[in-house]
């Protein structure tokens, strides 16, 4: 892999020269080539961040590779391209390319022409993004199991069952593309046509954990519950193709008539696990317990192939003084792949179709002011197989809790904006309504899930009322602000909005050497205490227990970039969020489908607070013609509670308490007119006071020769 | 990655490159304005200009009142930026912006010189650029600081990093009033791996992802929008008889079950057989 990357650089290097030194004759105005090449040389070293050989605290978004195989330290050669060719008379060529290494890359290419249009793309990362679940699995956190728990019902939490194997968990994404797209000057200037292929390949695995059924284990009865929580090597092997073909056609602008359709394949070759595999785990074995013929073929986070067609038709028509569009769109999502325990049964038929559609329209109806309306319909049908007796099945308990058999939406609304001719400034004066309709089953055996016994329903319809204000008091001064209120007439869900206060602020003042300030507020505050449980038996209601949410959201801001100096362009930038989350923690003497009368009881109010906070500085200073020095340091810091509850703070997770701290300085200077020499330092140091282990800090250095043409 | 199609990519795109600039040949300069010279003043955007996909275009096809500034030059009777219309009288022509009468950006009359250079790229301010790596979503930055913000928490989706940009999810010149798909099918069209279709259903991932997940960042794992247990809280009750000690009713619930539901209900997004969402 490496000495083919390396090849394919050098090749094309070796290509691109001789193309630059003879197109960048060509004159500046009159198009020609012009670009950037810089190859760069990255090293790198880690010290800490949870376990050294897996999931690494810097690795997890921006996960680097050494050459030399290491990923905690070692050096890497990647070049970045920035190309462009014109010939001053619309054809243009450009080709981009970012590389951080082979875990992170990104190519662009682009051909246009006023008739024609083709581009390409890829992007390659790398995501250990199951590091934190893995370093704080059961077993290996504090308060993670409780050898309390002893009987067969619930005895699977004493202890849990690592059968990873010390595998490393890291998973590569690549995103690639390509489309050609018709312009109107091919086409009569009546019609663009574009034909475009999308697709990824998704490789690598991840954690997973699972419970079994009480009665999935067998053999060695007081044994049975300790091999009932496991965690697993799950590995992933996923692409996905999709191609898609867009027309509009539009004749003598009368309007605008729309077609999208795609088909998109989606497959994954991982090896699909059944339960069946823990009957070989030393654990398993040592213990005597066994997995029954029919229980191992049980499948672990079956993931199934699938394909999706999409239609979609849009209509637009713009008028002097009115718009407006509509449009229909249907996409039906089938099951290619089916386990054996959903085939045994004659469940073979997996099918989500969704069909939307829209209508706009508005009109000006005095100069300054317009006023405009929409509806939006939507539905989404389950029409997979059901029932199947012997695995889905409403008449049988625990076949069935509630299957969700339609979603249809209904969203409507209408807004008046005034717009003084003239002015920038606006007024916007709005109403919606969504109004949602689940259908749904619910298990109808003996016992039941009884719809009093959950806090979800048919209908939500909520209704909001907005402001959006954009003012200009003076030059180079914006000032907005969209505050609303939402309310129900009724909630469907414990997320619905009861009521709920939103606002939005924010202003601006840009001068005209380049400064600019702004500042933001942001408050959201929704409340939601209009659903309850029943208690009582299955069909006699004594009491209610009413759940009750509140969720309040902060988030304020400022920034400020200006030239301190013609010569220093200096940014700082300042933000704070407070996410404030509580709920009432509800409990039951059993579950909600059982026959016996049931008892709910509300225990505590969970105490969600968590504010985060994130400061940025940068600088760039011109020392002299030929030098430019840059610095910058950020800082993001969360803190808080999550839940509030007792029992969790003899765990690691009733908190969140981290800070990461990045600085970086840097040095460009021109060896000549065209090359650039380029070097920056960025020390990274994270300090997690709740997960200790993921602690640690990265030293990266980068240096790069740039040239231009 | 295919190594060998990687490869062979690279060759491929130096090929094309070669080809391509050596069939470029003799230029064609557009002469603005019917031939009245406007690159006599505007030298520098002039040069972008030609190297832009508009170099063949007049200048007066975008900017109005340029005869009258040709006939006396000065910043009074400087010609219009081009406004949202005037750039639609091409690019309506195209399915993604057919609606921008619609889109949250259109009603907040944003023009689209605002994000768009109109002789080459436009580039973001450097406070934004500093944050990320792709120039889209340097842009969006630049007005969306709250969004921005959300980028620096614990848990966020890799933007800054480069493996996806603002717009890979958000199309800026439509909006959600002429969407035409599902709510859900925004995120699947990525995450396909959890779209199903699953026989043992999840209702809010059926309904909305938006319902657990704050898509830009949060200080909870996973980009949750609140932490377990408080998340799954809202609307599961606890029941005893498998969760609390000895599975007595009323009986203490340890932190061991409390901390990550997800740790045992580890289908959270559906299910190909087990009700409970475990597996």
């Amino acid at each position: 892999m490496r000495a083919k990357s390396l090849l394919s650089l050098c090749v094309s290097l070796a290509m691109l020269f001789p193309t630059i030194a003879s197109a960048a004759e060509a004159s500046q105005k009159s198009g020609g080539l012009s670009g950037t090449v810089t190859p760069k040389l990255t090293m790198f070293d880690y010290t800490g961040g949870g376990d050294f050989t897996r999931a690494h605290f810097l690795q997890r978004y921006d996960y680097q590779k050494s050459w030399f195989g290491d990923n905690i330290s070692g050096a890497y050669m990647d070049l970045d391209l920035d190309l462009a060719y014109s010939n001053g008379a619309g054809t243009s060529l450009s080709v981009e390319r970012r590389g951080d290494g082979l875990t992170n890359q990104a190519g662009l290419a682009r051909f246009d022409t006023d008739k024609v249009g083709i581009a390409g793309y890829y992007n390659h990362h790398r995501t250990v993004a199951v590091g934190i679940d893995y370093i704080t699995r059961p077993n290996n956190a504090p308060g993670g199991t409780d050898a309390a728990y002893t009987v067969a019902a619930d005895g699977y939490v004493a202890r849990f069952n690592d059968d990873t194997n010390g595998s490393f968990f890291r998973i590569d994404r690549t995103n690639y593309g390509a489309g050609v797209k018709l312009k109107p000057a091919l086409l009569g200037d009546m019609a663009s046509l574009s034909f475009n292929h999308d697709g990824y390949r998704r490789v690598g695995n991840t954690y997973a954990t699972w419970v079994a059924g009480g009665s999935d284990f067998g053999g060695t009865a007081a044994t049975v519950p300790l091999q009932r929580w496991r965690g697993y090597d799950k590995p992933v092997n996923e692409t996905m193709d999709r191609g898609s073909i867009g027309l509009v056609f539009s004749p003598k602008d009368l309007f605008q008539l729309a077609y999208d359709g795609s088909f998109e394949k989606f497959v994954s070759r991982a090896e699909n696990r059944t339960i069946s595999y823990a009957a070989s785990m030393p654990g398993v074995v040592a213990a005597g317990n066994t997995v029954s013929a029919a229980n191992g073929l049980k499948p672990l986070h079956f993931i199934p192939d699938s394909t999706q067609t999409s239609h979609a038709v849009r209509l637009s028509k713009t008028f002097a003084k009115a718009a407006l569009a509509a449009g229909y769109g249907l996409s039906v999502l089938r099951q290619d792949s089916f386990t054996y325990k959903q085939t045994s049964v004659y469940y073979n038929e997996g099918k989500i179709a969704s069909q939307n559609l829209f209508v706009n329209g508005k009109v000006r109806v005095v100069p300054s002011v317009e006023a405009e309306a929409y509806l939006k319909y939507g539905n989404r049908r389950n029409d997979s197989t059901f029932p199947a007796v012997g695995l889905l099945d409403a008449a049988v308990l625990e076949q069935l809790d509630m299957r969700l058999n339609t979603l249809k939406t209904v969203e409507y609304g209408v807004a008046a904006t005034l717009r003084p001719s003239g002015s920038k400034s606006s007024l916007v004066a709005g109403w919606k309504r969504l109004a949602k309709k689940r259908g749904f089953t619910l298990n109808r055996s003996a016992a039941g899930a009884k719809s009093e016994r959950m806090l979800y329903e048919t209908d939500s319809n909520t209704n909001e009322a907005y402001l959006k204000g954009t003012a200009h008091p003076a030059d180079g001064v914006t000032v907005r602000l969209t505050p609303s209120y939402e309310w129900a007439d009724k909630v469907g869900s414990p997320v619905d909005a009861r009521k709920a206060v939103n606002l939005k602020a924010d202003a601006s003042y840009a001068t005209t050497e380049g400064s600019l300030l702004s500042v933001y507020y942001g408050y959201k505050d929704k409340r939601n205490a209009a659903l309850d449980y029943a208690n009582g038996t299955t069909t006699a209601q004594t009491f209610n227990v009413g759940q009750s949410l509140r969720s309040v959201l902060h988030s304020a801001g400022a920034s400020l970039s200006a030239a301190l100096s013609p010569k220093v362009n200096s940014t700082v930038s300042a933000d704070w969020s407070q996410s404030d989350f509580q709920t009432d923690y509800i409990t039951s003497n059993r579950r909600r489908y059982e026959a016996a009368a049931i008892v709910f009881t509300p225990l505590e109010r969970t105490n969600t607070l968590v504010d985060t906070y994130s400061v940025a500085l940068a600088s760039d200073w011109q020392t002299t013609e030929a030098l430019k020095l840059s610095g910058g340091y950020s800082l993001s810091r969360s803190k808080g509670h999550v839940a509030g509850f007792s029992e969790l703070s003899t765990t690691v997770d009733g908190g969140i308490d981290n800070v990461l701290h990045s600085a970086s300085v840097g040095a460009e200077y021109a060896l000549t007119k065209a090359l650039n020499l380029g070097a920056q330092y960025v020390f990274d140091h994270y300090k997690d006071k709740q997960y200790a282990a993921l602690s640690g800090s990265g030293h990266t250095i980068t240096t790069a020769l740039a040239y231009r043409f | 990655m295919n190594k060998t199609s990687g490869f062979a990519r690279g060759v491929i795109a130096s090929c094309l490159f070669v080809v391509l600039a050596a069939a470029g040949g003799e230029t064609v300069r557009a002469e603005p304005n019917g031939g009245a010279s406007c690159l006599s003043c505007h030298d520098a955007a002039a040069a972008a200009h030609a190297k832009g996909k508009h170099a063949a275009l007049d200048c007066a096809k975008c900017h109005s009142g340029t005869e009258a500034h040709l006939a006396n030059p000065g910043p009074e009777t400087r010609p219009a930026k081009p406004d949202a219309a005037a750039c639609q009288t091409c690019h309506i022509k195209d399915a993604r912006r057919m609606n921008w009468a619609f889109s949250d950006h259109g009603k907040a009359g944003l023009v689209c010189a605002e994000c768009h250079g109109n002789h080459a790229p436009k580039t973001a301010r450097i406070d934004a650029a500093a944050k990320f790596k792709d120039p889209a979503s340097k842009l969006c930055a630049s007005c969306h600081k709250e969004v921005l913000a959300r980028f620096s928490m614990p848990s966020h989706h890799p933007v800054k990093e480069g493996a996806l940009s603002c717009v890979s999810c958000h199309d800026p010149h439509a909006g959600k009033q002429a969407a035409l798909a599902a709510k859900t099918e925004q995120c699947t069209k990525c995450h396909q791996s959890v779209r199903g279709p699953h026989t043992m259903e999840h209702p809010p991932v059926s309904e909305d992802c938006t319902i657990c997940h704050n898509p830009h960042g949060s200080p909870n794992r996973k980009l949750l929008t609140a932490a377990q247990p408080a998340l799954c809280l809202q609307c599961h009750s606890l029941a005893d008889n498998r969760h609390a000690v000895g599975a007595a009713a009323n009986g203490r619930v340890s932190g061991a079950v409390l901390r990550n539901c997800t740790a045992c209900h580890g289908g959270i997004h559906g299910s190909a057989f087990d009700q409970h969402l475990r597996y």
